[in-house]
């Protein structure tokens, strides 16, 4: 194969996405009436094979580089894209049913997400700051349209522009920390950077401008994490997005921006650990801590999904923030429970209809256990294990995150990590005590379930997997410790 | 790094995973009935009765095949379950745990046994959420590894959580919440200890993990982490206040699985965890505990004898007893330590068949007001007689197995300081007053209530329930031995482990916290030269 074929074939993935969903975009315009049931189905079809792609030529235990080293192909990005295809997958699956019959139904729906998750693939495969930048802004715009997709509605309008502002503000912190970096290095490329940095930090440390650039770094991507302090736009836009955005939003981009996080700190800024740590710590304990108790007053289920997607983002951080590699697979087994988690709660809430729409209060949901017993129990076992207690999926996750801060000696985080998590279990113990103690007898409307064979196959999929975690954790784990040994040196 | 012999070869019959997991697929099996509301709710309650009954089989078969003269882990089973961390599904039983699992197999046909006269909505789900606390219950005592005993542990959370909150009183959903999360944030505290241990130590087998003893400077914060989760869970004071809220506001059934099993969780965990693990912290912080269950032991009978309402004064009389748990466990005797094992085992029937005892007139009236009852001895002559005996068995009278524990851990502590047993002896005292006090306003006196004077005496079902439970805790009375020859053997590993690693450890406690006398294995303690 020559050098260009050796380049192109450890892009196939990418380059895949990106020429089939263009041809998606087209096939939809020409199909009429919004034609979002066909477009989605080859998107889905479109996904699977660059899922096939991804791992077509094994697993690569070592990393390769191809475009001028500004692409690398590696165990890790194979694992992170493979939960980026399942996850997107699901979201798609799930919001087929809510999209229809709307003004959202249309082709673009699917496009938008193929080329978000073409950024998203960018960004994990990142090696030069310049292709992440570009990664993560392709990702991000076709986010922002999608926030405001349901464009009739002033809310879905205002999601839109408040995360495109806030969004665009991020990337300029980003921007500018990447000037600065490329100021003292003179590169943007990862390797270049990295050696730069470690050469001049042995003897005197680096000087102030660097690490002014990496925390700016750090910052534009814990907006993309919604990690605390840059979480002010999660609640507002998770609960203006339509529903079926908001689930592909909470279950999808976060695990892009944490690769990314993985990929700085352990490539280019590995040998500033005792300077971006405290950064990470700090995020992921005011994460914790906003998230559970913000997200304790909520009446809203979407704005309480959204704090709650800032406190388990706090406990991935953990993971990150020790900067070993027990970190970094406790991060992403994590964060994998997490979006199936993730999954089932969202397809549960889009099959229950009110008045032709998802729910979206709390109260909503009062007496389930009555009206509707399979719904309430599935329920109540994922809100069981988002709080962590054995023996479902949840409970693992965080397991693991805890064991890798214990082991890294970070106990006091471990300690607060564990203290926070039962003051969330109390929102979470809410929506139970919502369906199953109180009576459905003063809801003013009836809920409804509607669904189709997609969204309970995904609903079922992702039950199972948080009941039967605890059976056989073999394969998924031994995912994460592959993905996570080929990072470490 | 092995530290007992295995008595069990590979691949015997896996006797105890059976006991453990058939009640949960009876709880799959039971999902799965179709039909009208009447017949799944009879065939939901025959399933889980015959389930539940057949794991009491099995576990009088353990008990029948346990070799009751080593301090070996008997019926062993492990399997690699999970890769990396390398967790372990390790079970197996010793001479204190196979107590406990035999009563969760008692106690759990008794609750369904019970429910099918008090228990009328949403019957199914009431069987499966007991069916799968019993799978829960008998996890936690055979566990042999740290987060397999923890994910059971923790996972009675869950059914118990339903339990009080769907199928409770009036306050229910306060007590169910409160309940949750008290117990929660002990738990979480544990959790991180025992992760602190894995990374220690590099093991989670508990048999290791007793074998090696860490240093006293890690002792000391993992002693105080598991602390918080035993003492939540026994309940001790001050951390006892879940107690009485969800003892009053659970159905019967769950009151009895509460005061029958949850609460031995806790004195379970002192020994198989802080004793042989923390030796030295446990010692150190001996006084505390003394002056904690000293505070319980008075302090809650106090509390009960004022109470109105009869659940919550038997959860309150249950603190007490728990303390006299606590106090013996402390004590480092070989008296101390199998009175309090006595203790539990004898106040999980006593307990259980008292709350028992409520649920059989609370069905009748609808009221646990002391008040509202009074002279239905006339009509219930052998419900009053029963009531007697549970009564008696409480106050801890010569002939009842309540008698053996108290007396054990007084004669256990006596040895160690004889204020703190003086002090614990008024609680012997009390407990008689309130008790006895009790039953002259409930069964004597005056028919003041026509309705509660007309009651019908205990139906077949009732007594199916209570009488072999009053005629067990008549026999442990007298024939204490059945229970304490089991016991003995693993006490005394317990105490030599925990002496050895007292003798070897570099570690001198520090003497002026230390009251005489409480380190009686210390070769040259200078107690009398501090004083």
């Amino acid at each position: 194969m020559s050098p260009l074929m050796t380049e192109i074939s450890l892009a196939a993935p990418e380059i895949l996405l990106a020429l089939g969903t263009m041809a998606m975009m087209v096939v939809g315009a020409f199909l009429r009436g919004g034609a979002l049931k066909p477009v989605a189905i080859l998107t889905l079809i479109l996904w699977l094979v660059s899922l096939v792609y991804i791992w077509i030529n094994g697993a690569s235990l070592e990393a390769q580089r191809a475009f001028s080293d500004m692409f690398i192909a590696d165990g890790f990005g194979q694992v992170m894209k493979s939960m980026i295809v399942m996850g997107s997958a699901a979201a798609l699956l799930i919001s087929l049913k809510d999209l229809e019959g709307t003004i959202m139904a249309r082709f673009e729906y699917p496009v938008l997400m193929g080329f978000s998750m073409l950024g998203m693939f960018l960004m994990i495969s990142a090696n030069d700051f310049l292709a992440l930048y570009v990664g993560l802004e392709l990702s991000s715009l076709a986010l922002y349209v999608m926030a405001a997709f349901n464009r009739n509605t002033a809310k879905s309008s205002e999601a839109g522009l408040k995360y495109f502002v806030l969004g665009a503000i991020s990337s300029g912190l980003l921007l500018f920390g990447i000037s600065l970096i490329y100021g003292f290095t003179g590169s943007t490329q990862f390797d270049v950077v990295g050696a730069t940095l470690s050469a001049a930090s042995v003897p005197a440390g680096v000087p102030v401008v660097v690490l002014f650039g990496m925390v700016l770094v750090l910052a534009g991507l814990a907006f993309k994490i919604s990690a605390v302090p840059f979480h002010m736009w999660t609640p507002d836009v998770y609960d203006g997005a339509p529903t079926s955005v908001t689930a592909f939003f909470a279950i999808v981009p976060k695990v892009a921006a944490m690769a990314l996080i993985v990929r700085l700190v352990m490539g280019p800024f590995e040998d500033l650990v005792s300077d971006w740590q405290p950064v990470l710590v700090l995020m992921a304990a005011l994460s914790m801590t906003v998230g559970a108790l913000a997200a304790i007053v909520q009446k809203n289920l979407k704005r309480l999904l959204a704090y709650s997607s800032i406190g388990n983002m706090g406990y991935a951080l953990i993971g990150v923030a020790v900067g070993t590699a027990e970190g970094i697979t406790s991060m992403i087994v994590y964060l994998s429970i997490y979006m199936v988690m993730t999954a089932g709660t969202f397809g549960i809430i889009m099959a229950l209809r009110k008045s032709g729409f998802a729910v979206d209060q709390i109260s909503d949901l009062s007496g389930l256990s009555k009206t509707k017993p399979g719904i309430a129990y599935g329920l109540a076992a994922i809100m069981f294990s988002l709080s962590g207690i054995p023996p479902l999926a949840g409970f693992f996750g965080k397991l693991y995150v805890f064991q890798s801060a214990v082991a890294a000696h970070a106990y006091v985080l471990a300690v607060f990590g564990v203290i926070t998590s039962v003051v969330a279990a109390w929102y979470y113990l809410n929506i139970i005590r919502t369906m199953f103690f109180e009576s459905a007898e003063n809801l003013a409307e009836p809920v409804t379930v509607e669904c189709d064979a997609p969204l309970i196959a995904v609903v079922t999929l992702s039950l199972l997997f948080i009941v039967g975690f605890i059976v056989m954790p073999g394969q998924w784990l031994s995912l994460a410790h592959f993905a996570s040994a080929g990072l470490m040196p | 790094m092995e530290a007992l012999a295995q008595v069990t070869t590979e691949g015997a019959f896996p006797i105890l995973s059976v006991m453990t997991f058939l009640p949960l697929l009876g709880a799959l099996a039971i999902l799965f009935i179709k039909g009208g509301t009447d017949f799944v709710t009879k065939a939901a309650q025959q399933t889980g009765l015959f389930i539940s009954l057949v794991v009491l089989g099995l576990g009088i078969y353990v008990m029948g095949h346990f070799d009751p003269t080593t301090a070996d882990f008997q019926f062993v089973e492990r399997k690699l379950w999970f890769p990396y961390l390398n967790l372990q599904y390790y079970v197996g039983v010793d001479g204190i745990s196979v107590y406990f699992v035999l009563l969760s197999a008692l106690l759990t046909p008794i609750c369904i046994l019970a429910s099918i006269q008090s228990v009328h909505s949403r019957v199914r789900e009431y069987i499966i959420a007991f069916l799968i606390l019993e799978t829960m219950m008998i996890g936690t005592f055979i566990a042999l590894d740290t987060v397999l005993f923890y994910v059971f542990f923790e996972g009675v959370l869950i059914p118990m959580f339903l339990i009080i909150g769907v199928w409770g009183g009036a306050r229910r959903i306060y007590s169910a919440f409160k309940f949750f999360l008290y117990t929660l944030l002990g738990s979480v505290l544990m959790l991180v200890a025992l992760l602190v241990l894995y990374s220690q130590l590099g093991t989670t087998s508990i048999p290791d993990l007793m074998a090696n003893p860490l240093p006293f400077s890690w002792q000391f914060w993992l002693f105080l982490a598991m602390f918080a989760s035993f003492a939540v869970k026994m309940p001790m004071w001050p951390v006892h206040t879940w107690l009485p809220d969800a003892h009053v506001e659970a159905p019967t059934g769950g009151s009895v699985i509460l005061a029958g099993v949850l609460l031995k969780m806790g004195g379970y965990g002192f020994l198989r965890f802080s004793l042989p693990m923390f030796p030295e912290a446990s010692h150190y912080f001996a006084p505390l505990m003394f002056g904690l269950s000293i505070v319980a032991i008075i302090y809650t009978s106090l509390v009960a004898l004022v109470q109105t309402d009869m659940k919550k004064m038997i959860a309150y009389s249950s603190v007490a007893h728990m303390g006299f748990v606590t106090l013996g466990i402390f004590t480092f005797t070989k008296q101390g330590i199998e009175g309090a094992m006595f203790q539990m085992i004898s106040h999980g029937l006593v307990s259980g068949a008292l709350f028992l005892l409520v649920g059989v007139v609370y069905d009748r009236l609808h009221s646990r007001e002391i008040g509202r009852y009074g002279g239905i001895v006339r009509n219930m002559p052998i419900y009053a007689t029963l009531f007697m005996i549970f009564m008696l068995g409480s106050v801890g009278l010569p002939g009842t197995s309540g008698f053996v524990g108290e007396f054990m851990v007084l004669l256990g502590s006596f040895q160690v300081d004889t204020r703190v047993a003086l002090l614990a002896g008024t609680g012997v005292i009390l407990g008689a007053t309130y008790m006895l006090w009790l039953y002259r306003r409930v069964i004597f006196g005056p028919a003041e209530n026509a309705d509660a004077a007309s009651m019908n005496d205990v139906t077949a079902i009732e007594k199916v329930n209570l009488i072999p439970l009053a005629i067990m805790v008549l026999i442990l009375g007298v024939a204490p031995m059945s229970v304490l020859q089991g016991v003995g053997p693993t006490v005394n590993h317990l105490l030599t482990q925990s002496g050895v690693a007292l003798a070897a450890g570099e570690f001198v406690p520090p003497q002026e916290n230390m009251p005489a006398g409480i380190l009686p294995e210390q070769p040259a303690a200078p107690a009398e030269v501090n004083q």
